[in-house]
């Protein structure tokens, strides 16, 4: 039989034993999870328990990509890579754009399995069907954009890679893995599962492409589709500034992450927005893999102390390195994003950690001793070098480098770690637009923005708030009415973008990559018929999927939590004063509606419902 | 189509600018899509060059020489010329590859055994139509050339000079 849309086979790498094994996808996983991450989740779920150690043989490292990914679909450059995680041992995920995951999909595979530990440092090269295991003695050590440049040169140069530095090989929680010198599948620590493998990097190249079911209706469909994304009010935008954007507009409304969360708003923000970067440092756009919006772009420092160059900034680190830690300087906040990409460290989760650095040191449960030298707010050069000890595991660098979590644990200052199930947050602050701190919450991979991207609580006008989430509140950023539905409508569609492999800010920022394109691609795609409710439910069943993964590990209610910063102090700033997030009114209403216990678990109907227990 | 490729005594081209190219191979998978009926860059007559470290992205299309050395080279006089665009007669093609090689810039790929080349979509290039900041256009030779020079004085007007 023909399959079409999916590639239709999984490649299984075992590194201890150096078997290669490639099979069929099994229809389960198509048809019931997609691909991508929720095919990564399914699988994850059935390869591992809760006494899998994030670090051992047995623990995979899946990279998934969907059946819309390689496509002419918009802005289907999306892949996941998944594995346990090594913040906090239970479900790990990231999702990055770029050519490598349509390069997987090009070579003729849905996921690719790496299993077990090499003895010495080594990569894996896919061609088309010819996959070797090599030596990588010679690169270990070597930071990520010179990986990039050896292994294409060792084996295709036309070929797509993802690896990791110096910091993955250091087994840094917060190591991210990159593909194209500067996209990352950043939190949770993927990099540093692919450190303990002695796995530097892999190599794809692939000449076989994606066959389509009915090619003449899914070029018709891929162009309403994009028409549908490019006249969406936040295409501008988004296509002229990228995510930086969002500085400006959290600073006035009171959510920019500024000295680690303590305030939302920076006194220093116009020297880090965007029109500031367009102005003097970009010299052009870049889009990622068929992306019509091309929200990232190239940036120059051309002299200077902080000279550099390279892909971005995102608002991550326009806000995590820049308000988060008080950096003012827009040139440092460049050199950061670059040595953090060269070095294959995580944006949010680094810059959260040193955040949290700077804020411990202020309040004296650090000090020089500990430190070294002196750290202080917005202080490049102190911070430059901290996050360089870091990446190598130096000095007082050794701790911080178990994420802020674990050094909290050991030093003291838990209650300023802005985090959920030990994963720390992104750069914005719940108190002015609360259902970000519900999907904080209740995150399968711990406090993330990107499991529910619930932007629909700003997007929305009231009318279309009403009809969906059923009050016009739901588009109002303090209210907690509607917001449980709204978030759980968001994880859904979320979900499907993630498997799919299309990129969750078509479907969840711009809104034009409409579910009901979706279900008409994916049908155009594999020939199987799709209806909008069908993707809806797998949604759903991913997210329980993720759920039931979490509650093995022990989840309940009581880790469903914000940190105490969100839900006790009142937000300071003008934009979002004296707001809090009333947490627990809007849990109550998001289990109910889930079809979960008030404990959080998933009740036994809900599993049956979506197939997920017989 | 044909009669759009000259307006008056202008002819049309097709011309890529690497300055507004983001890299994102829309006309790869576009062109393998509606000339080979699969996703696949492989089989696209453009070919997006990228040096990532130094932010380059360059479409490379076929330049439809105005004396081609794959015309030339033809032993069986298969690549014929239509229009403005060169194109390969398949029926004519023995598929020795020798266009192949004789292209100076790459542009002619290979599918199977056959050569495979841009043709200009018979006067309305697919890859012009949908790249999303027009770093392949298709157009007036003479228009193009004014695009850039309306550019480079706005640039100087606004300070920054050009080097």
């Amino acid at each position: 039989m023909n399959i079409y849309g999916w590639s239709g086979r999984i490649v299984k790498v075992d590194l201890s034993s150096g078997n290669v094994k490639v099979y069929p996808t099994p229809e389960d996983i198509r048809l019931n999870f997609l691909g991508g991450r929720g095919g990564n989740s399914k699988l994850l779920y059935d390869l591992t328990d809760e006494n899998t150690h994030p670090f051992s043989e047995e623990n995979p490292f899946i990279v998934g990509t969907g059946p819309l990914g390689g496509t002419f679909a918009p802005s289907s450059g999306r892949w996941t890579v998944t594995s346990k995680s090594p913040i906090n041992g239970m479900l790990c995920d990231g999702n990055s754009g770029g050519h490598f995951g349509p390069e997987l999909r090009f070579a003729g595979y849905d996921h690719l399995i790496v299993t077990g530990k090499a003895k010495t440092p080594c990569y894996i090269s896919i061609r088309d069907d010819d996959i070797e295991i090599r030596n990588a003695n010679h690169i270990w050590g070597q930071n990520v954009w010179e990986t990039d440049r050896i292994l294409r040169e060792e084996t295709d140069i036309e070929a797509q890679t993802l690896v990791i530095g110096p910091a993955g090989e250091n087994l840094v929680k917060t190591a991210c893995v990159l593909s194209n010198l500067s996209r990352a599948a950043g939190k949770c620590g993927m990099g540093a599962v692919m450190g303990s493998k002695n796995l530097k990097g892999v190599v794809v190249r692939g000449t076989k492409g994606v066959s389509l079911y009915d090619p003449d209706k899914f070029l018709e469909e891929a162009l309403a589709t994009r028409d549908d994304i490019l006249t969406d009010p936040m295409a501008r935008s988004l296509s002229t500034y990228g995510t930086p954007a969002l500085l400006m507009i959290a600073n006035e409304q009171g959510w920019l992450n500024t000295y680690n969360s303590q305030r939302g708003d920076f006194e220093f923000a116009e020297n880090l927005s965007a029109e500031t970067l367009l102005d003097k440092y970009i010299t052009k756009s870049k889009g990622c893999y068929m992306c019509y919006i091309h929200c990232s772009h190239f940036y120059v420092v051309k002299d200077g102390k902080y000279k550099t160059y390279g892909e971005g900034p995102e608002y991550e680190q326009t806000g995590g390195f820049g308000s988060g830690c008080g950096i003012s300087d827009p040139e440092a906040v460049l050199y950061l994003n670059t040595m953090l990409n060269k070095l294959g460290l995580d944006v949010i989760t680094t810059s959260r950690t040193v955040s949290w650095a700077l804020e411990a040191y202020e309040k004296g449960i650090i000090d020089k001793k500990t430190v070294g030298f002196e750290l202080k707010w917005g202080d490049s050069d102190s911070i430059i070098r901290l996050v360089d000890m870091i990446a190598h595991r130096e000095g007082f660098g050794d701790i911080l480098a178990e994420g802020a979590y674990e050094a909290a644990k050991k030093l003291g200052g838990e209650e300023f770690v802005i985090h959920t199930k030990g994963l720390l947050h992104c750069a914005s602050d719940p108190r002015g637009k609360k259902a970000y701190g519900l999907g904080y919450a209740v995150a399968s991979r711990g406090g993330d923005h990107l499991r529910a991207l619930p932007t629909a609580e700003y997007a929305f006008p009231p009318e279309r708030a009403k009809e969906m989430f059923g009050t016009e509140k739901a588009s109002d950023r303090f209210a907690v009415e509607g917001k449980a539905k709204l978030v759980i409508w968001s994880e859904h569609v979320a979900a499907l973008a993630d498997s799919l492999g299309i990129c969750e800010f078509m479907t969840n920022l711009i809104y034009g990559f409409s579910v009901e394109h979706m279900a008409r691609l994916l049908t155009f795609a594999t020939g199987v018929r799709f209806t909008e409710k069908d993707l809806m439910v797998i949604g759903e069943r991913i997210i329980n999927l993720e759920r039931m993964y979490l509650v093995k590990h022990g989840v309940t209610r009581k880790d469903d939590t914000l940190p105490k910063r969100f839900t006790h102090e009142p937000n300071p700033s003008k934009g979002a004063l004296n707001q809090v997030v009333e947490l627990e009114v809007m849990l109550d209403e998001y289990y109910r509606l889930r079809g979960w216990s008030e404990n959080g678990i998933p009740h036994k109907e809900k599993l049956k419902e979506l197939g997920l227990v017989s | 189509m044909i009669s759009n490729w000259r307006r008056g005594i202008m002819e049309f081209i097709l011309l890529s600018d690497p300055d507004k190219c983001t890299g994102c191979r829309i006309c790869e998978s576009g062109c393998s899509l509606i000339k080979e009926k699969i996703a696949n860059p492989s089989f696209s007559r453009v070919k997006v060059v990228k040096f990532e470290e130094k932010g380059i992205d360059f479409p490379v299309l076929c330049f439809h020489c105005e004396d081609p050395p794959c015309m030339n080279v033809c032993p069986v006089g298969a690549v014929v010329r239509e229009g403005k665009a060169v194109i390969i007669n398949d029926e004519r093609c023995i598929g020795c590859k020798l266009c192949v090689i004789a292209c100076p810039f790459g542009s002619i790929s290979v599918r199977g055994n056959r050569p495979i080349k841009c043709d200009l979509c018979g006067g309305d290039p697919f890859c012009a139509t949908i790249c999303p900041t027009h770093a392949i256009f298709f157009g007036e030779e003479f228009k193009s050339g004014s695009e850039k020079r309306i550019e480079l004085v706005k640039r100087f007007l606004s300070g920054e000079r050009v080097v």
